[in-house]
């Protein structure tokens, strides 16, 4: 009898064996896949008759179409049936009865892998396939057109199909790895989950140890790629997330297939050195035993170490954890290794071994052994550097009109937000590194000054510290982000200030002051919500322009210390007026693209607004005269007994008597100024949301009322007043 | 030919098969004996591919049985607790070891299971212990291979049914040389059948020899001996076990049948008879010799 005859009977003969396996595939796929086409295609049937529209129509059928595409039921049918097929093949392994019956007869072991291998995949492959393939005809029945259709049914199940192989293909390994069924699907379960949770567990303890860590966007998609990587389900899952954004190339799909492959002759190569023997234990092979579990008991008494940490912030409990996640995983691990609960202490070598790895690891974490957080650059061998002081610059918009196509189909335009602190490390070039540096020292000193066991605090009492991103790029092409948080004195204000006033600062944080005149169309101004539209000539604009980049690169710290915005200023490139133009003429999202990048027209911007005056615009300060009433809305005030509690009863109060007017309209702070200068020292009233109702034509374009959201300064406001009016700074907050 | 040289299996600290050499002649049958746990189904899983030895080799002709087909296709494995498909017929098994013993001999089949009144469409697992052994035997000696391994196959059969399949080897053994291998704890279903035997003790073997060697070199002398001679006055003769009632005086004595005859008579004894050895008594003496408390070994 030849191989391939063989092989073939053989394959015949272990499906009459598992006939229940096949019966199961088959009736996961009809209710997973036909029935439902069936009913949404008969749904898809009846919604015609009443949805008129051409593009709810195409909606419609675009929804039944996805049936065949990705669809959730049958991707979790999937997986469950690659565990089903991959344990019904081999756990004959599991049992010596059978491996005695299976390894006697004469057949050689790949043809007996082979036979039940090859079945494990293409049964559920032509069960798959030809529920697809009624499914499909299903669709296309009611009249969708094959066009829409096209190759997602087939594309579909090739993608699924390869990342069905290899879930199956991992548990056929956790299978040969082991000799009990419930440690091959707890093994299954750790290939499929380990290189995420390890992945995670990475990231949480640098997240938790190293407290000047910061990730930039760079180490953000290195580690997104490494749980892509790190295990089949993660892989299967970025995989349909890229297919489902039309992202999936067809070197992934082959990639996946090779690694599947790979496996398959991984496990096959398992299978041949397998002892008959191993059935009925927990491990088939002796040498893998140990490496397991160390490999799961460190990660998890890491994970404990931290957990125990996070609950009490002293070393005592943090060992405590430590040593209990060791001695519980390596207990768990020997029990299941040994079948037997009095054998949890059998190699006390490793969990002492564990035990003191993890400890070492904490305490590496803990008292910084690693020199993370104390690292810092020479200054010979830094080229330039970046600094983010605190949130400061968060109002400032960053990116660019997109395109986009709705759900009807039609084209519009909204905003791509770019990132901004990838936007402001790739533009900010201080050359000036030794203030840099001195903020880097500050920073390292109070990260060292903190107790190790009150690391929380530092965080928690954020509001006393300022945060600041620190990147040096160094001479040999390495870059070196840190975050500080740096207790504001006199000396951090005067570093700072020294960085915020350098012109590098501006071009890394503003992206205004990269744009170019030729690439702008137009310009507005806006005071309290009333935006007007600058009527210049080319070179009117690009004196505008030119002047406003001059003062906001000259702006200094001081200024934003000391003043506030009085309006802010647009300068709208080519691309996003356009942008705004066709929205309009759609009447469609163009307010959301109009009230993009303004940036702040300060007091000291005396040129830019001698420029505003003459092009016809002329900011005005806010009087009580503009005001017709002032609305408060209380949330919570101070009791008798000194602490907050909730507002009861009628919360809003409009003070439109000319007194409440006159005292308030001092302390008034524009909302959107306030956001875009938090350098501004005010103690702003928490408790309250203030909307003030401007007299009818002011800061409004016709006679309509304008209303505009305020914060109350309190150092404006006298402390009887502020008492008077129950408003409370945020130290009550 | 089988032949096992140094052939060792440990199974971590427990070392099951100790060093074993052991040769198995084509035509005969060779019974393997030990207590539980002496070794003898990991010898036969050794024998028959399932097992992998940690030292040494088994071969067949010369031939190394692991992962050879050509090999393994001349054996049938049944082992002491014979493996069925889950619900499973005689005749689903029939055709699957059609599949993989291409010398099957179908209609043989059919005839057994006939003459051993078992139903070819009955499930197994409905089957009795022994209605499952003899269906194994069944498919073991219709597989048509050159040799047979049996793992305590005759537990459980009743004793007409060991004695139908013990005619079925000897027949088998005329018609086309088979040659059993039985592994037991039992000697006395052995003793008739066996033409080899070896002793497993502890992974070690013991013995390993021809059953008339043994027989034809022991002997137990039931007599009563002339007034005034002793057993031990007898000069000449290697007496093993000496046991006295009265005067009747049995003894076990190794050597030579007509040297040991005469010297009984050359004492002129009131009555002497020389009685036959069961199998047990044999490997008795013969364990004995060697310094083995025997009546822990064998049943």
């Amino acid at each position: 009898m030849t191989s391939k005859n063989l092989c073939f009977k053989l394959m015949i003969e272990d499906l009459k064996r598992r006939v229940w396996t096949i019966a199961l595939t088959i009736l996961t796929m009809v209710f997973g896949l036909v029935v439902p086409a069936a009913i949404r295609s008969s749904s898809y049937l009846d919604q015609l008759s009443w949805r008129k529209e051409e593009y709810e129509r195409v909606r419609a059928a675009k929804n039944l179409v996805n049936l065949l595409g990705i669809n959730g039921a049958v991707i979790t049918l999937l997986l469950i049936l690659a565990v089903v097929w991959a344990v019904s093949g081999f756990k004959y392994l599991h049992n010596s009865r059978q491996v005695d019956f299976y390894h006697s007869i004469p057949v050689r072991r790949h043809q007996l892998f082979l036979s039940s291998y090859l079945n494990g995949i293409l049964v559920p492959a032509v069960v798959y396939l030809v529920s697809q393939i009624i499914a499909a005809a299903l669709v296309l029945r009611t009249g969708v057109g094959a066009e829409m259709v096209g190759t997602l049914p087939w594309t579909m199940f090739l993608v699924n199909m390869v990342y069905y192989s290899m879930m199956y293909t991992v548990t056929v390994i956790a299978m040969m790895l082991t000799g009990n069924l419930i440690v091959a699907l707890l093994g299954t379960g750790v290939f499929l989950s380990y290189g995420p949770a390890v992945v995670y567990l990475t990231e949480g303890y640098k997240q938790v140890w190293f407290r000047t860590f910061y990730e930039t966007e760079a180490q953000m998609w290195l580690m997104r790629r490494n749980i892509c990587y790190s295990s089949p389900f993660a892989n299967y899952m970025f995989a349909l997330g890229d297919f489902s954004e039309g992202a999936l190339g067809v070197r992934r799909v082959i990639g996946a297939a090779a690694v599947t492959a790979f496996m398959a002759v991984f496990a096959y190569g398992l299978y041949r050195i397998r002892p008959s023997e191993a059935a009925g234990r927990a491990m088939a092979f002796k040498k893998t035993k140990s490496p397991i579990k160390i490999l799961i008991a460190l990660p998890v008494s890491v994970v404990f170490g931290i957990f125990f940490y996070g609950l009490r912030s002293t070393l005592t409990w943090g060992i405590f954890g430590t040593v209990c996640g060791a001695l519980i995983t390596c207990c768990l691990m020997e029990i299941i290794y040994h079948f037997d609960f009095r054998k949890l202490f059998a190699n006390w070598i490793h969990l002492a071994g564990c035990c003191g790895v993890s400890i070492l690891l904490f305490l590496a974490g803990m008292y910084d052994w690693y020199g993370y957080d104390s690292y810092l650059p020479k200054a010979t061998d830094i080229k330039s550097a970046a600094v983010l002081i605190g949130y400061t610059e968060e109002w400032v918009t960053y990116g660019e009109p997109k395109e986009n196509t709705d759900y009807r189909g039609r084209k519009s335009y909204g905003w791509n937000y770019a990132r901004d602190t990838e936007y402001q490390f790739s533009h900010m070039e201080l050359t000036d590194i030794y203030p840099v540096m001195e903020l880097a020292e500050k920073g390292i000193a109070a990260a060292q000054s903190n107790d190790p066991g009150a690391f929380w605090e530092v965080t928690q009492n954020w509001q006393e510290s300022q945060r600041y991103v620190i990147q040096f790029r160094l001479n040999n092409g390495r870059v070196v982000n840190r975050q500080y948080w740096i207790p504001i004195d006199e000396e951090v204000a005067a570093l700072r200030a020294s960085i915020h006033d350098s012109k590098e600062y501006k071009r890394g944080v503003y992206p205004l002051l990269n744009q170019l005149p030729q690439d702008t169309s137009s310009v507005y101004f806006q005071q309290y919500n009333q935006v007007t539209p600058l009527t210049l000539s080319t070179d009117d604009r690009n004196h505008l322009l030119a002047l406003y980049q001059k003062e906001l690169e000259e702006l200094t710290m001081e200024d934003r210390e000391n003043s506030l915005p009085i309006g802010t200023i647009q300068f709208r490139t080519k691309e996003l007026d356009q942008a705004i133009a066709y929205n309009r003429e759609l009447d469609y999202g163009y307010e959301e693209l109009e009230g993009r990048c303004y940036y702040p027209v300060y007091p000291s911007f005396i040129r830019t607004i001698e420029a505003l005056e003459a092009a016809g615009v002329k900011p005005v300060l806010l009087e009580e005269a503009f005001i017709d009433s002032i609305m408060v809305t209380y949330s919570w005030k101070i009791g008798r007994e000194g602490y907050t509690e909730p507002w009861e009863g009628d919360n809003i109060v409009i003070y439109d008597g000319k007194y409440d007017i006159q005292t308030l309209a001092p302390a008034l702070v524009f909302y959107d100024y306030y956001n875009m200068n938090e350098f501004y020292d005010r103690d702003y009233a928490a408790n309250i949301d203030v909307t003030v109702k401007f007299v009818p034509g002011v800061f409004s374009s016709d006679k309509r009322t304008n209303n505009g959201r305020f914060y109350i300064d309190l150092n404006r406001l006298s402390k009887e007043e502020a008492d008077r009016l129950m408003l409370y700074g945020k130290s009550y907050d | 030919m089988i032949e096992t040289k140094n052939l060792t299996k440990r199974f971590g600290d427990i070392v099951a098969v100790d060093h074993i050499d052991a040769v198995i002649k084509d035509g005969s049958v060779f019974g393997l004996i030990g207590t539980n746990g002496a070794g003898k189904s990991t010898f036969l899983r050794m024998l028959c591919g399932v097992l992998r030895p940690d030292e040494g080799q088994v071969t067949i002709d010369g031939r190394e049985i692991f992962e050879n087909i050509q090999v393994k296709s001349r054996f049938f494995y049944i082992s002491d607790d014979q493996y069925f498909f889950g619900n499973a017929t005689p005749k689903e098994m029939m055709q699957f070891y059609r599949t993989v013993y291409p010398e099957f001999h179908k209609e043989r089949f059919h005839k057994l299971m006939k003459s051993f009144d078992l139903d070819e469409n009955r499930k197994i697992n409905t089957f009795s212990k022994g209605m499952r052994k003899q269906v194994s035997v069944i498919c073991g000696v219709c597989a048509g291979t050159d040799y047979l391994f049996c793992d305590e196959t005759f537990d459980g059969l009743d004793p007409v049914m060991r004695q139908t399949v013990k005619s079925i080897f000897v027949g088998d053994m005329e018609e086309r040389n088979l040659t059993p291998i039985i592994a037991s704890h039992n000697l006395r279903e052995l003793e008739d059948i066996c033409d080899h035997v070896g002793l497993l003790h502890k992974g070690g073997i013991l013995l390993s020899r021809e059953l008339d060697d043994l027989k034809l070199n022991i002997h137990k002398i039931q007599c009563v001996l002339a007034p005034g001679v002793e057993p031990e006055g007898l000069t000449g003769l290697e007496i093993v076990k000496t046991e006295k009632r009265g005067s009747l005086c049995t003894l076990t004595v190794r050597g030579n049948r007509e040297e040991i005859q005469s010297v009984i008579e050359e004492s002129h004894p009131v009555f002497a008879e020389i009685i036959p050895l069961s199998l047990e008594e044999i490997f008795i003496s013969e364990t004995e010799v060697a310094g083995y408390d025997i009546k822990k070994l064998v049943l």
